[in-house]
């Protein structure tokens, strides 16, 4: 029991971690649009994929292209397909589920829709945490989170950009005021976003494998993560990733793993209908 | 017995204490007229009455019944209705089916709607959208709209905004002729204080969310504090 | 005759036509029809009452598995199955989504039915539900419904006949005052009525007309699966089908389905399923940029050209 315990709390923290950046970008766009980009999640796939990809030719080095390259894809993305109607989310919604599918049928063409495949890890080794035994590779990964996102955290308090981030969703108007370009600012946040997907991807993929539906079950987490936490709040992804990584934990461990996107997306659906502002944000909608 | 008993009732928005305690009693038959600077709670007062908002303190009746925890149309039901400071309508859909939608809800004979429109003066429009009314004919929706629901008390907030002098007499036509013909109770609130005079028989005066002063406006006019707020 | 009953009419007979003309290929003619049904239930309630419903499938999920588990693993016949089916599936799915439209509305609606049918998918197939819902294999198999002329004429005059009612429905008093809830909940309300009496009288009907639907979709299939019936991408399909057909007009979904699964048919034997699948999506994204009325506000323009005078479809 004690283990178990132990294990729910120390594995919950690692993948709150991952989750968190997973989720940085959609959260991020979503307090700022006031819409939600289905399309993220799919993207976070693609980059698994070219990790998987890449990793042979690349080695060591290919996160210093994968990163940088999903973070360019993203922004693309959002200047291709959501800047012309991000004033309209019911539109960008239907646009980047389709798009979101489209990638899925796409990648399906190329690689095969029933196999898994692998990432090589940096590390190799187990260390043994309480008589809990852990990948090193995962505890990186932990790490690398955890620090990304206090990192964020810092950024996004200390500096104007970062205070424009989160002064938007408050007030488009003051913002602009002050002088700072939204498309700009969102921009920015797709970069920033497609960069930490990768590394979620990195981690994430390293740890379960790829494949191409590996995108459904993170768009779960990213939309329980945002609407638990509240929009556009890094304070809130933090809060709402650590209670979602602990629950997803600890089903998976006591009740049953099959069960966890239900429980999940249960906690999801009970936020939206009694708390809409979520823990520490805006209110949806 | 009072129409309508407003005790003690307050409401606070995050940062704001709308209203601080207000109680007010409208006797059937009276036009009331209800007065304050801008920011005053005169339509925070009207939006709790009718049930937009539940007091969070305080309570109100309705003859008799305490009405504190209904919802709107159980308001609008009980005889109560209101116009708001923004208009309230569908431009897509024709002045002729925004009467006649309360007419249809509550069941009322479809003979209704004519005659509203004649007491307002709408029964040559009533084909158009309600975007090409004027800001008077955008008033006389209003009117025609709380009237569809047989009202027996009705509140007009920002009742004679944007109209020229000329156009809040007409108003003050209307509602005379209402309080006549349909033996309403009406509550008037506006900044316009000679219209209001033109119509109210007691006027209230509110200011930072309590009332400071009631009765007709010479003993309002000789009172200090109202004149320190309209002044100050 | 109303003017509703003649168009509705004729939209049989033109069904009809099709079934008997396409009849080598009957059992596309039934999978459109299939189609419409799902897609018309869903605009009629997505359209005119404002709610973007993406938990719409909950309906037909609910419908075709209560009938499949009653004839799966009672052995109840199959009529009785689906008409206990259809009823249980309509009052569920209202039980579940009617109290959630009161609370929330807009983005937050549109979300809370999205993440609904993850989650059923999840439930599903989970170990817990897995001696009443067999998981990933589905329950099979079951009592089945055969591809027959009489069967895709059959369920074409449940079509018509449902259309016929909606068409009723949008144009009686509580029609009326939903044109008035769907823009402004408030308008309704200092009217004298709760709006949402009226939205969900709505979704009641889009919910029956789903699950029954649901009930026989199952039987057809000969076997209750996720992708039949809760799965995300088979409601994406339903309302790519009514988008691209024109989701304000109740003929408009008919039309979608007619184009989504005869282009389908076509596709078929040039490329692989998932590039149809991309074709269609695409061909949805396009035309709601293009056209957001859809294919029937072309339809429409071409009508009024042959029938002069006639006022618009719908
Ligand atoms: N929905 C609301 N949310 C927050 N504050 C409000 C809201 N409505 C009114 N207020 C505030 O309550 C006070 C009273 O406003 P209001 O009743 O509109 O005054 P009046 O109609 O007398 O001009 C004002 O300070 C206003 O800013
Ligand atoms: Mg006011």
């Amino acid at each position: 029991m004690f283990e178990n315990v132990v294990y729910v709390i120390i594995y919950g923290l690692i993948f709150a971690s991952l989750y968190g950046i997973m989720t940085v970008g959609f959260s991020l766009v979503c307090g700022l649009g006031g819409f939600f980009d289905i399309a993220l999640p799919a993207y976070f796939m693609v980059g698994a994929f070219m990790i998987v990809e890449l990793s042979p030719y690349l080695g060591n080095g290919t996160m210093l292209i994968v990163a940088p390259g999903l973070g360019l894809l993203c922004v693309a993305h959002y200047l291709l397909f959501i800047r012309p109607q991000r004033d309209n989310p019911y539109r960008v919604f239907f646009a980047t589920i389709l798009l979101a599918l489209g990638v899925e049928s796409l990648m399906a063409k190329f690689f095969s829709s029933g196999y898994t495949f692998k990432i090589a890890p940096l590390l190799s080794g187990n260390v043994n945490i309480f008589d809990v035994e852990i990948r090193q590779q995962l505890l990186l990964g932990g790490a690398v989170g955890w620090i990304a996102l206090f990192g964020l955290r810092y950024i996004s308090h200390n500096t104007n950009i970062g205070r424009a981030v989160i002064g938007i969703p408050q007030s488009v108007r003051g913002s602009q005021v002050i002088g700072l370009d939204v498309v700009r600012i969102q921009a920015i946040v797709y970069g920033v976003g497609g960069v930490l997907l990768a590394l979620g991807a990195y981690f994430y993929g390293g740890y379960l494998g790829v494949s191409v539906h590996m995108w459904a079950y993170p768009l779960v987490i990213m939309f329980t993560i945002t609407t638990v936490g509240g929009l556009g709040s890094i304070n809130g992804i933090m809060i709402a990733t650590v209670l979602v990584g602990w629950l997803e934990v600890a089903v998976v461990t006591f009740i049953d793993p099959r069960i966890r996107a239900f429980v999940i997306l249960s906690l999801a659906i009970a936020i939206l209908i009694f708390r809409p502002r979520g823990l520490a944000g805006k209110r949806i909608g | 017995m009072p129409v309508l008993e407003v005790r003690d009732v307050g409401k606070v928005f995050p940062g704001v204490i709308a209203l601080g305690g207000v109680t007010l009693n409208i006797e059937q038959g009276e036009v009331r007229g209800l007065i304050g600077p801008n920011g005053a709670g005169k339509s925070t007062l009207i939006t709790t009455i009718m049930g937009v908002h539940r007091p969070d303190s305080g309570s109100i009746w309705f003859r008799g019944e305490d009405i504190s925890r209904m919802h709107i149309w159980d308001r609008v039901r009980k005889g109560l209705n209101a116009t708001h400071q923004t208009a309230l309508y569908v431009p897509e859909l024709s002045i002729r089916r925004h009467i006649e939608l309360g007419i249809m809800v509550n069941g009322f004979p479809a003979t209704d709607v004519m005659l509203i429109a004649e007491t307002v003066g709408l029964e040559g429009e009533m084909d158009e959208n309600p975007d090409v009314l004027s800001a008077l004919g955008a008033k006389k929706l209003e009117i025609a709209k709380a009237l569809s629901t047989r009202p027996s008390f009705i509140m007009l907030d920002e009742c004679f905004a944007g109209l020229s002098f000329e156009e809040g007499m007409e108003v003050i036509e209307i509602i005379r002729k209402i309080a006549e013909e349909r033996q309403l109770t009406v509550l008037v609130v506006d900044h316009n204080l000679a219209l209001v005079e033109r119509v109210a028989h007691v006027t209230t005066v509110i200011d930072r969310g309590v009332v400071i002063a009631e009765g007709t406006f010479e003993e309002l006019f000789s009172n200090q504090d109202v004149v320190d707020a309209y002044m100050g | 005759m109303s003017r509703d009953s003649v168009r509705w009419a004729a939209t049989f007979v033109a069904l009809t036509l099709a079934a008997v003309l396409f009849r080598a290929d009957i059992s596309f003619v039934i999978s459109a029809t299939f189609f419409a049904i799902f897609a018309m239930s869903w605009s009629f309630f997505t359209s005119y009452s404002g709610y973007l419903n993406l938990g719409h499938v909950i309906f037909i999920g609910m419908g075709g598995y209560t009938s499949a588990i009653l004839n799966y693993h009672l052995d109840w016949p199959m009529p009785v199955s689906i008409v206990i089916g259809s009823i249980v599936g309509t009052l569920l799915g209202w039980l579940y989504l009617n109290p959630i439209h009161k609370r929330v509305s807009g983005l937050s609606f549109e979300m809370v039915s999205f993440l609904s049918i993850i989650a059923l998918t999840n439930l599903v197939l989970s170990g817990y539900a897995r001696p009443l819902t067999n998981g990933d294999l589905g329950l099979s198999p079951l009592d089945g419904i055969f591809s027959t002329l009489g069967f895709a004429i059959g369920i074409a005059a449940l079509l018509c006949l449902f259309g016929y009612g909606y068409s009723r429905f949008l144009s009686s008093n509580s029609g009326k005052i939903v044109d008035f809830a769907r823009e402004s909940q408030d308008i309704v309300r200092t009217a004298g009525a709760d709006p949402h009496r009226y939205t969900g009288r709505l979704l009641l009907l889009s919910g029956l007309l789903a699950s029954t639907g649901g009930a026989l979709y199952v039987h057809y299939s000969g076997a209750a699966v996720v992708s039949n019936t809760f799965e995300l991408a088979f409601m994406i399909r339903i309302v790519v089908i009514a988008i691209i057909g024109g989701r304000f007009s109740l003929y408009g979904s008919i039309v979608g389905a007619y184009f989504v699964v005869f282009a389908g048919f076509l596709l078929k034997p040039v490329v692989s399923s998932h590039i149809e699948f991309l074709i269609i999506y695409g061909l949805g994204f396009a035309i709601y940029f293009l056209w957001p009325k859809g294919l029937i506000s072309i339809l429409e323009v071409a009508i009024r050209r042959v029938v002069p005078g006639r006022k618009s479809v719908q």
